[in-house]
């Protein structure tokens, strides 16, 4: 089992990597976490602890503008504080926690791909998936940045992976991650997709009572929580509804609604929310075929059509794509896609402090980077969906054959 | 004792059918400071509560009739400016019980039946004031708006039914606008008495001054007055209020044959010069630091003359200079009361100006400085426009007692404050906790700020230093400031020594904070929108563009236009497609229906 030994091998270098560096430098779980490009206000460790920190002194922490996470986030490290007794962002038990949580993502990532929707298919070894995942520098840096994205992440790869084996499991694990990002709730039509793939009424009625009733079950939690009220709702949602909580990132709400006309705000806010909300359905019907590549192209929009976005997703993402070596080659713009990536991840940081820390440069600077990012990710984006397409048009057998779409 | 004192005094006077009295304090502080305090009191007369004074008397009725109709139970406003220099002047007045933050402030108990009704009422209140005394009282919203906090107490007996309201402009600029309604409420209007000395550019052109009004309801078994006393403390720079009065209203360099050199030092030459400090001699009347002299005395006060003060003396002077031996006082016009060493009091004549002056030939001899209880130093730490920290230090002087005080502090709701990271280090001690309580409200975006209350304990002799980190956010592009890149005001936080006399009592403030938060470019709204938009429109068009076409081998492109006869062709193409489908299924049904 050679495979399965450079797959360990691979993990193990990964976790090592990451004790490594927390030992290294104590100080960067604090430096990364302040960096806007890798953390929101939905996915801050700093806000977090605030939101805990407040909670323990009995004050409502969904009460106020800072904390905007699911109330289940607070519960799940309280009990890893009460258990461990800290929860400073480079303590053992931290450390251990979001190492476990990137290993199993990887292994999700692994077991996806060799499902059977795989089968037959030109793919890349497991051990090169899980790589690709443990070592992309944007997984590692919103790792030890302590983001808890990488919660609602592993949950969504947990429900892929459980999609066709055990449908209760998968949908499951599917309402905890709109629990803690309610974007997730955009997976549903695709994965209705894999859940039944029958299409029998009765089949999808279940699966969805279900799901509501395992968001709604979470949801309580947080009624309790917060003594008896659905005031966190406000707090955790309405601040991605309404986008109140403004804070550059890598998006493209913030500046616009920095800048917009007060009296254009609402409207803007719906169109936004629109925007982001209307490729669902689209693309689950077009790649009904393919509802896991429908899964990852709707992660792949919400990554630039979402309030706060971060780099995180984009590594995600990334290592989504990683399982479908045989689109590769009838990807167009690899390189150029790769390079504006590369481009506007180089540029925002110098960009942000020559804004925020040298005084040298303005917001615009940082604005246009952000578009660059968006456009980089479009062209991924199209560039993959176009490449399926093409596969699924004629299977991938005649690649020298030139195609366009009327 | 001077709690019991003020009741006494209270008492003999709703006794008497007494109305109005005023004060001037005038004490020399080192490098040629000085220090004037003018003190007016008066109140309404008598009713059966405060609701039925229709009769105001002398007390104004503007103010009375605000006060009435917003159900306001007790107001308090503080108007100030510049810096109160502890190290050199040692206590604020009268324990800072009258001296307020930088900018405007105030503070009201507010009657009603439950919050809501209280608040409005409250907004109500500050609108009225507002107008006024031509202050911003009425961008005193829910955002600057604190609700019960434990550092202010009534001063009058107060029922639980009552809601304390405090509210603070760090950014209001004291002048000449908010000082001509202050005057104005008096009986004699600046034209008489001592209140004839308030001159704007006079008061406002110090190192340090407030203006505090406070309307007090005054309860007796005899029935109810609304009492209200105005307080202006001024630190007048003596030698740069003399400057102006002699050359030019605008300070020039001094020319080198008037420097004032400290000739002791060793490098003293014709070319180098160590400065003195301050003029060792100086002669000065107070016409010349106010511009003009009191003129006659206002007819309508009313004093008893048979009270004592704690000299012994009659208590009813108007104008107190408090100095050492070092000094020489020479009046003009007015009756002298007393003359000591160290005070010397005199009384206005009606219809006869009245003037001092003032001679020393050492100005450091002053009269003796009583030392703040506690001082108190808040600053920003960090870099950078996205976060940064606040460092306060709080020292104990005492070298023996131990020391009990409430530190109060609101932070508008664009600072995110970390309660989490908030550490505390008391000098000298390891481990310490001098946290006694802690009161904590987070911030709401654009509803309400943090609220933050904390009681501490400071061992003697040590400071205690409190930090925190806080986030700083963008806001929309119409709420920042013309003058954006200025920076936000934070207002000063409150200090308050906890103690059981009166005499203890402390309240102090800290100066208030600059924060300067990111700015966007104010002149891109257009671009954004348009910039914004199309990338919008670039990924929704190329996305649907592939989502919705189909896929043909170019080979085969002429085939499928071929025979389609436009867009019509392409409709008859659809049905009859749909046709053959709908034939095809017919077909496998009865393939199905055969096989079965």
């Amino acid at each position: 089992m050679d495979e399965q030994k450079r797959l360990l091998n691979v993990c193990i270098a990964a976790v090592l990597l990451r004790a490594a560096i927390s030992i290294g430098f104590p100080a960067i779980h604090g430096i990364l976490d302040q960096r806007v490009e890798l953390t929101t206000a939905s996915t801050s460790f700093k806000q977090l602890r605030e939101g805990l920190h407040l909670y323990r002194m009995g004050v409502s922490p969904f009460d106020g503008g800072v904390y905007h996470q699911a109330p289940l986030l607070i519960l799940i490290f309280q009990a890893l504080d009460g258990f461990y007794g800290s929860i400073a962002p480079n303590s053992l038990a931290i450390n251990v926690v979001y190492c476990v949580l990137d290993v199993l993502c990887a292994w999700f990532l692994v077991q996806i791909s060799t499902s059977e929707s795989f089968s037959g298919r030109k793919k890349l070894d497991s051990w090169n998936i899980a790589a690709i995942y443990l070592f992309n520098p944007l997984v590692i840096a919103t790792n030890l940045a302590r983001s808890t994205a990488v919660f609602s992440n592993v949950l969504i790869l947990a429900a892929i992976r459980f999609a066709t084996y055990s449908q209760f499991l998968s949908v499951l694990f599917l309402a905890a991650a709109s629990h803690l990002n309610i974007y997730a709730v955009y997976l549903v039509p695709p994965f209705m997709i894999l859940w039944s793939p029958t299409k029998a009424f009765s089949n999808c009625a279940v699966t969805v009572l279900l799901y509501a009733a395992a968001f709604g079950g979470l949801s309580l939690l947080g009624y309790f929580m917060s003594g008896g009220s659905f005031q966190y709702i406000k707090s955790t949602y309405g601040t991605l509804l309404f986008f109140s909580d403004l804070v550059p990132n890598m998006g493209l709400w913030w500046y616009f609604f920095m800048e917009i006309f007060d009296s254009f705000r609402p409207l803007f806010t719906y169109i936004f929310q629109l925007y982001s909300l209307i490729y669902v359905l689209p693309i689950t019907i077009r790649l009904q075929k393919e509802p896991l590549f429908a899964i990852v192209s709707i992660l792949g929009v919400t990554l630039i059509s979402k309030a706060y976005p971060e780099l995180g997703d984009l590594g995600i993402y990334i290592s989504l794509l990683s399982l479908y070596q045989h689109i590769f080659t009838n990807v167009r713009y690899a390189l150029l896609s790769a390079l504006v990536i590369i481009h506007a991840l180089v540029l925002a940081p110098n960009f942000y402090h020559l804004w925020i820390y040298l005084g040298s440069g303005n917001a615009n600077f940082f604005y246009a980077i952000s578009l660059v990012y968006a456009i980089g990710v479009t062209l991924i984006l199209t560039d993959t969906l176009r490449a399926i397409l093409r596969i699924e048009f004629d299977g991938g057998e005649e690649p020298q054959k030139v195609v366009v779409q009327i | 004792m001077t709690g019991l004192r003020i009741i006494f005094v209270c008492l003999v006077q709703a006794l008497l059918v007494c109305g109005y009295y005023e004060k001037l304090d005038l004490r020399p502080l080192p490098r040629n400071a000085l220090l004037a305090s003018f003190s007016f009191s008066l109140s309404s007369e008598l009713a059966p509560s405060v609701r039925d004074i229709t009769h105001y008397g002398i007390f104004p009725r503007s103010v009375g009739q605000i006060i009435k109709s917003a159900h306001a139970h007790e107001v308090h406003l503080r108007f100030a400016q510049g810096w109160w220099d502890a190290s050199e002047w040692g206590s604020l007045p009268e324990q800072g019980e009258f001296a307020g933050g930088t900018g405007v402030e105030v503070w009201a108990w507010m009657e009603g039946s439950e919050l809501a009704e209280a608040e409005r009422r409250w907004y109500e209140l500050v609108n009225a004031l507002s107008g006024l005394f031509c202050a911003s009282l009425n961008f005193v919203d829910s955002t600057r708006t604190t609700i019960n906090p434990l550092s202010f107490s009534p001063s009058s007996p107060s029922s639980s039914d009552k809601f304390l309201f405090h509210g603070s402009l760090p950014r209001e600029t004291v002048c000449t606008e908010n000082l001509t309604p202050f005057v104005k409420l008096l009986p004699c209007k600046g034209r008489a008495g001592i209140s004839s000395l308030l001159d704007g550019h006079k008061i406002f052109d110090s190192k340090w001054q407030s203006m505090s009004l406070d309307f007090i309801p005054e309860c007796t078994y005899r029935g109810c007055r609304l009492g209200m006393s105005q307080k202006i403390n001024v630190v007048l720079d003596v030698l740069r209020s003399l400057e102006r009065q002699n050359h030019a209203p605008v300070p020039i360099p001094r020319p080198v044959e008037r420097l004032m050199c400290d000739e002791s030092k060793q490098y003293h030459s014709s070319e180098k010069c160590f400065p003195l400090p301050t003029a060792p001699t100086v002669k000065y009347k107070i016409s010349d630091l106010f511009g003009k002299s009191v003129n006659s005395k206002c007819a309508l006060e009313q004093v008893d003359d048979t009270e004592l003060n704690e000299f012994g003396e009659n208590a009813g002077y108007n104008i107190c200079a408090h100095i050492t031996g070092a000094w020489s006082l020479s009046r003009q016009g007015g009756t002298v009361l007393s003359s000591y060493d160290t005070r010397a009091c005199f009384s206005l004549v009606e219809n006869e100006e009245f003037n001092l002056s003032f001679d020393t030939d050492n100005t450091s001899s002053v009269s003796p400085i009583s030392h703040a209880p506690v001082h108190i130093q808040r600053s920003m730490t960090g870099r950078g426009q996205q976060h940064g920290g606040i460092q306060t230090i709080i020292r104990n002087p005492s070298s023996s007692s131990d020391i009990s005080v409430i530190y109060y502090e609101v932070l508008p709701w664009y600072m995110k404050p970390y309660l989490s990271s908030m550490t505390t280090h008391v000098s000298g001690y390891s481990s310490f906790d001098p946290v006694q309580k802690i009161l904590y409200k987070p911030f709401l975006e654009r509803v309400r700020g943090t609220y933050l209350e904390m009681i501490l304990t400071i061992p003697a002799a040590s400071s205690l230093t409190i930090s925190y980190d806080f986030d700083k956010t963008l806001l929309y592009l119409a709420e920042y400031p013309p003058d954006a890149n200025r920076g936000f005001d934070v207002s000063p936080g409150i200090l308050r020594v906890i103690s059981s006399s009166p005499e203890d009592a402390y309240v102090m403030r800290t100066s208030s904070l600059l924060l300067a938060l990111p700015t966007p470019d104010f002149s891109m709204p257009y671009n954004v929108i348009i910039l914004t938009s199309t990338v919008m429109a670039l990924v929704f068009g190329t996305v649907f563009n592939i989502l919705v076409r189909r896929f043909v081998y170019e080979e085969d492109i002429e085939r499928e236009y071929r025979g389609r006869g436009g867009f019509k062709g392409r409709l008859k193409e659809l049905f009859k497609r749909k046709k053959s489908a709908n034939e095809d299924d017919k077909k496998a049904k009865k393939i199905e229906g055969t096989t079965t």
